[in-house]
């Protein structure tokens, strides 16, 4: 048996493995789209822990990451730090949403503020906005998951159709299973991360350098000094460092599809203990930034900084069967990600567009009928973005936080400041994701210097001051929710 | 406000301040390595590694008023 074949029959074991956990884990779950969407709102600490987890955990990490300390050295260092804080404020902000969403019956996170703050229009505003951050954020993942494929088959799949396959795969088990399929499939996913990551990260170093103290000390200690350098070499700022941790900590419990998990959770206290344990799983991508700099210096370099991960393992003359673990590892990185996001998209088009946006009524179980036709048209738009959109995957990444952290504000002030109207919320909203997006290009159009922080940081302060001077000036009725 | 959310609030700010450059910039900019990682990398993992702890004996302090199963 050859190589590719060796490597593409693990592979194959590890999707049907996939396939089989996430396609059974529907089986307990009622017709209705809280079951679908919302698991029955029944989901303990463990699957809360791996859904939050391994959903963060993606196809990034493996390849983007390793990539990024490879080229950037310290600046990488950003990659963890955001995540310690990260979702800190949903120790607050998910037990409040769970109760509010058990009481309401909320599943989406667009739903959830614009009803409690009575404003309809709101709701399909923050699904496009969250489209706009989950299609580059799903192409990239599936872009990761074809790319390994490639590489590590020696060019005999091409990335468009691995890509496919795999994720005809996640199709079939979110189709079935919904966000319960998702929890439990990231639960294997995870498991399997965690001892890749790890044997990967030690492993590397010690076969390239004599181990991870030895690979450092061979490196040229201002690539090793924060704040590191830009892809293009150049000294990165510690405004933009610090920055760009600031702005991806803030949007980080924004995210719909990760936001959505309070809506989950059995109860308020599954969820403050998941936010608990939520930074021990930042540590997992400690060994995946060595992974990265046991590549500096290693001849012949990658052709491409995602490639660092797979390039190295093709180099190592390592048996085929550890290859392709090493491989399905990655894609488990691609899918715990992809699915949770191909899931939560379908939901929000339904919730938020469908029936919020456009004032359509749908029974319990023709709701969920749609969400599961949904995934259709949102996993080919998502296709098509990673097979011509082809910026690196941090860039990637990066793009798709921008818009996510403008959520912050209007979901807080929905939650916590009694004073908010509708209409202030919107209008931040707007603004802030209209500077984010607008104000770099502006910038570029004109030959001006570009912007000396991340442009997410003038967007949400845009977008505060937006909702504190409007709904203070506002003579409409406030939200008057008790808090 | 409690003692406990002061000390939990102090805490979230020195590491947010931490963590983005603004204090301890000498700490993690130094040369040589720790544990074999770089300053820098240290720096980060050792917040990863205390925030979990520190979060943890905030909630068992804050359980007792606070520990409703809101179960449906």
């Amino acid at each position: 048996m050859g190589a590719e074949t060796q490597i593409l029959a693990v592979v194959g074991a590890y999707l049907g493995l996939s396939l089989f956990v996430g396609w059974r884990a529907g089986r307990g779950a009622s017709d209705s789209a809280t079951g679908y969407v919302a698991g029955d709102r029944s989901m303990g600490p463990v699957l809360m822990y791996f859904v939050t987890g391994a959903t963060v955990f993606s196809a990034f990490a493996f390849l983007g990451a390793p990539g990024r300390a490879f080229t950037t050295g310290a600046a990488a260092f950003h990659i963890l730090a955001f995540g310690v804080l990260g979702l800190v404020p949903f120790y607050w902000v998910g037990p409040k949403a769970a109760r509010l969403g058990r009481e309401k019956g909320y599943i989406t996170q667009a739903e959830l503020v614009s009803k409690e703050l009575r404003f309809r229009p709101l709701a399909p505003v923050m699904a496009i906005v969250s489209l706009m951050a989950f299609i580059p954020y799903l192409a990239l993942q599936m872009r990761g998951a074809g790319l390994v494929l490639n590489v590590l088959t020696g060019d005999a799949v091409s990335v468009e159709a691995g890509a496919a396959g795999i994720y005809a795969v996640v199709l079939l088990y979110v189709w079935r299973s919904g966000v319960i399929g998702v929890g439990w499939t990231n639960t294997l996913q995870g498991l399997f991360m965690m001892v890749l990551a790890w044997v990967l990260g030690l492993y590397l170093p010690h076969a390239l350098h004599g181990g991870v103290g030895p690979m450092f000390a061979s490196i040229d200690p201002e690539f090793l000094r924060l704040p590191g350098r830009t892809a293009a070499g150049e000294p990165w700022t510690w405004a933009m460092y610090g920055s760009s941790i600031a702005v991806m900590t803030i949007g980080f419990s924004f995210w719909p599809h990760l936001f959505q998990k309070a809506f989950v959770a059995r109860s308020e206290k599954v969820l403050r203990r998941t936010v608990v344990l939520y930074p021990t799983f930042q540590i997992f991508l400690l060994p995946i930034l060595l992974i990265g700099f046991a590549a500096v210096g290693f001849e012949p370099a990658p052709a491409q900084a995602d490639q660092v991960l797979p390039h190295l393992l093709m180099q190592l003359d390592l048996p085929a069967v550890v290859v392709g673990l090493f491989c399905a590892g990655a894609l488990a990185a691609s899918m715990s990600s992809g699915d949770a996001i191909l899931h939560s998209a379908a939901s929000i088009v339904v919730r938020d567009g469908w029936i919020l946006g456009a004032g359509k009524e749908l029974s319990p179980q023709a709701e969920r009928t749609a969400v599961r036709w949904t995934l259709l048209p949102v996993l080919v738009l998502s296709y098509g973005a990673a097979t011509t959109f082809h910026k690196d995957l941090v860039g990637m990444l990066a793009y798709a936080y921008g818009p996510v952290g403008q959520l912050a504000p209007p979901v807080l002030a929905a939650l916590f400041w009694a004073r908010t109207t509708g209409p202030a919320a919107l209008a931040g909203l707007v603004l802030g994701s209209a500077v984010t997006l607008g104000l770099p290009e502006i910038l570029k159009a004109y030959e001006m210097s570009p912007l000396p922080v991340h442009p997410g940081l003038p967007g949400l302060a845009v977008n505060v001051a937006a909702i504190a001077a409007i709904s203070a000036l506002s003579k409409g009725q406030p939200k008057g929710q008790s808090n | 406000m409690k003692l406990r959310h002061c000390l939990l609030a102090a805490y979230l700010i020195v590491c947010a301040l931490s963590l983005t450059g603004v204090l301890f910039r000498g700490l993690a900019t130094a040369d040589g390595l720790v544990l074999g990682l770089p300053r820098g990398l240290a720096w980060v993992t050792g917040w990863a590694v205390l925030t979990p702890i520190v979060l943890y004996v905030f909630e068992l302090a804050d359980e007792p008023e606070d520990s409703e199963e809101s179960a449906s």
